[in-house]
């Protein structure tokens, strides 16, 4: 297994070095965010496909509840959900080397690199550039 | 007309390089058809019958003359020199080939467009009023909000995979000509304190195999208000609505399967969670966007005109027909029907949509919009220029003086492009338009709309029209379906099914008993929709049925 990084560096993980990790599953979202937040400072949300985004809304109210948690997407991404998931909240994306052996690691480095880096409207908890209407603001007041 | 600053224009480029570098891992084989199917999509590629179609976004259906004749140029270089609006107020591209399409975004970057949002489970390019800014009964331009929309939706990392489509419309005039009540949401802008925008938001509405009208969720939002609420009702609806059944995976859906009220009171409960904090500068960038629309460069002209020559009868017809009043005296705002007798509804060729770039240049301050009805509007057109711009058009061939009648037809492609059709659309469309171009030139067919969709997804927006036809496949035969009653204005209605369907060759006879049932049994004043809530569908029945 591995875990990409924002920075879009990626190194490999021992799978029990989350085996404390709170797990939880598209099923689970309707659970209170209260319950996931005290079962632990790292909570792997798992994507049940590649065109399921519930795995980001779900993501955006957690790191919203609770800040501190560390949050890492799993499941059937593909190199472009990168940039969603690390917009939405998430910390570090987990990969499985299924995944990475089908898709190269070039193709999750290009993905990431040729990603549209910012948006109008971000969220600043996991961006280091300001959206596109703060720097409009910051532009007007200078 | 908004005006791209350096980060809209950065924001374009970059999305094309990002699509770019998509489409090269799957040619080289890197990216399966079925991952890269909703990469395409979000950059409104699909793959269609015969080949790629590639629908480019005309937000809110504003455009230039410079923006048109990029269009002209794509259709004629990358295409086979034609393209097709849409009811959503886009283009399609029925031709296109995959190695191409980087290079055609590309070109629509140059002039501030792009193919963002168009298609997949995301929010799609937002419509609006095409006559916004002209019209006599707006309240408010609708389109800075829409604008406003636009950024706030493009490549919102949150809303990418949404369980289904999700549709926007903003009108801000008493007349709806945006189909407000068809759409997921829909907002109304009316002006309140201190002429700040209030806001009317409708949600739930849609068409498909299941319409529904909107229901109101909330009336007077403030500007400030208005993004943060929008974004937690996409949150709910992301995280609630089905995805077990991509039919029943619009949020009309779930607003009728887990009530109005249980939706709102999530939404409140999310917004509770918000941080505001992003959404800060949303009002600044409102009124930023809102002076782009004000055009400082009408030039007054006078209302009395001079000795007017006579007019032939073919000009005094188009402008009865097609040029409504403006809001600036002495000006016209002009509607060019893309329905010529026996035409494909919303085709225009490379050369006509050159000229219409060129007239718009020389009558219309060199704005041009599109309508959901699948036509072309000139909004500032000088009443005096009236009669050498029709003399254009006659050489163009987009003349026809047919706006607002029934022979203004919407259809979709039908089964001659698109892959989810049952039935074709445009052959239907032809032979009815020669027919009723016929009919009205005896009889008042003003009032009543005549809409085909070529499949159950009704992106020919059948519900929504006095006569709704909607092509179906029964046992491997094209058969067609009647719809009675339906209405996209502020009253909105589903059209109701008359009986069991006719063969494409019945169609057009079944439409004339409609119709000479109507002429009828009218009663002075009285329109299409009226007759039938009045005399209801067992008299329609008998006429279409019992007659033939």
């Amino acid at each position: 297994m591995w875990l990409l990084k924002k920075d879009g560096n990626w190194h490999p993980i021992d799978a029990s070095e989350l085996v404390t990790a709170n797990r939880v599953t598209p099923e689970s979202f309707e659970g209170d965010l209260e319950h996931i937040a005290s079962t632990g400072q790292v909570v792997i949300i798992n994507f049940a496909g590649p065109n399921d985004g519930r795995g980001f809304s779900f993501a955006k109210r957690l790191k919203r509840y609770a800040p501190s948690l560390k949050l890492i997407a799993s499941g059937k991404l593909t190199p472009d959900h990168a940039r969603l998931c690390f917009q939405t909240g998430f910390d570090e994306v987990l990969l499985s080397d299924e995944l990475v052996a089908r898709q190269s690691a070039s193709a999750w480095k290009s993905a990431l690199e040729n990603s549209v880096d910012r948006t109008y409207l971000e969220d600043k908890i996991n961006s280091n550039l300001p959206s596109i209407w703060a720097e409009r603001a910051q532009e007007i007041n200078r | 007309m908004y005006v791209y600053d350096k980060h809209d224009q950065t924001f374009v480029e970059a999305r094309s390089q990002e699509f770019r570098d998509q489409v090269k891992r799957r040619l080289a084989g890197e990216l399966s058809e079925d991952e890269f199917k909703p990469m395409r999509l979000m950059n409104g590629l699909y793959l269609q019958l015969h080949a790629y179609m590639l629908r480019v976004a005309i937000p809110y259906g504003t455009l230039s003359s410079d923006q048109m004749r990029k269009l002209a140029y794509l259709a004629e270089k990358y295409d086979r020199g034609y393209g097709h609006f849409t009811t959503r107020q886009n283009i399609q591209y029925n031709w296109p080939k995959l190695v191409d399409v980087p290079d055609m975004l590309d070109e629509l970057a140059k002039v501030q467009m792009h193919a963002i949002q168009t298609s997949g489970n995301c929010i799609r390019n937002v419509t609006s009023d095409p006559f916004a800014g002209v019209a006599g009964d707006e309240w408010i331009d609708p389109r800075p909000t829409a604008e406003l929309l636009r950024q706030w939706s493009s490549l919102h990392p949150e809303f990418a995979y949404l369980p289904r489509k999700f549709k926007f419309a903003v009108t801000g005039a008493a007349e709806d000509r945006a189909a407000l009540k068809f759409h997921d949401i829909g907002l109304k802008v009316k002006p309140g304190a201190d002429s700040e925008p209030l806001f009317e938001i409708w949600v739930g509405g849609g068409q498909g195999r299941t319409p529904r009208i909107a229901v109101l969720f909330e009336d007077k939002v403030e500007l400030v208000d208005l993004l943060p609420k929008l974004d937690s009702m996409l949150r709910v609806y992301n995280l609630h609505g089905r995805r077990d059944n991509k039919y029943k995976a619009r949020i009309k859906i779930l607003i009728a399967e887990y009530g109005l009220e249980n939706y709102r009171s999530d939404v409140e409960e999310d917004l509770a969670l918000q941080s505001l904090e992003p959404f800060a500068p949303a009002v600044a960038e409102y009124h930023r966007i809102a002076k782009d629309f004000e055009r400082t460069d009408v030039p007054p002209r006078s209302v009395s005109s001079p000795k007017q020559e006579p007019q032939s009868p073919g000009l005094t017809a188009w402008i009865k027909q097609n040029v409504t009043s403006h809001k600036i005296a002495g000006y016209g705002v002009v509607s060019i029907s893309l329905k010529p007798k026996g035409g494909i509804p919303g085709d225009a060729t490379a050369e006509q949509m050159y000229a219409l770039a060129d007239l718009a240049e020389r009558f219309s301050l060199s704005e041009l919009r599109i309508t959901h009805r699948q036509n072309i509007v000139l909004p500032y057109v000088p009443a005096s220029d009236l009669a050498e711009l029709y003399e254009e058009l006659v050489v163009h061939g987009l003349a026809e003086d047919n706006v607002g009648l029934l022979s203004d037809i919407i259809a979709c492609p039908g089964l001659d492009y698109c892959a989810l059709a049952t039935a074709r659309s445009i052959p239907v469309a032809q032979t009815l338009s020669t027919r009723l171009r016929e009919r009205e030139s005896r009889e008042d067919l003003s009032g009543l709309t005549l809409n085909i969709s070529g499949c159950i997804n009704a992106c020919g927006h059948h519900h929504a029209a006095s006569i709704g036809i909607l092509g179906l496949n029964r046992a491997e035969t094209e058969n067609y379906q009647i719809t009675l009653g339906g209405s996209s204005n502020d009253n909105a209605s589903v059209g109701e099914i008359l009986g069991p369907g006719f063969s494409q060759e019945e169609i057009p006879a079944a439409v004339d008993r409609i119709l000479d049932f109507y002429q009828a049994s009218k009663q002075p004043d009285e329109n299409f929709n009226q007759v039938y809530q009045r005399l209801g569908k067992s008299a329609f029945k008998e006429a279409v049925y019992v007659a033939a």
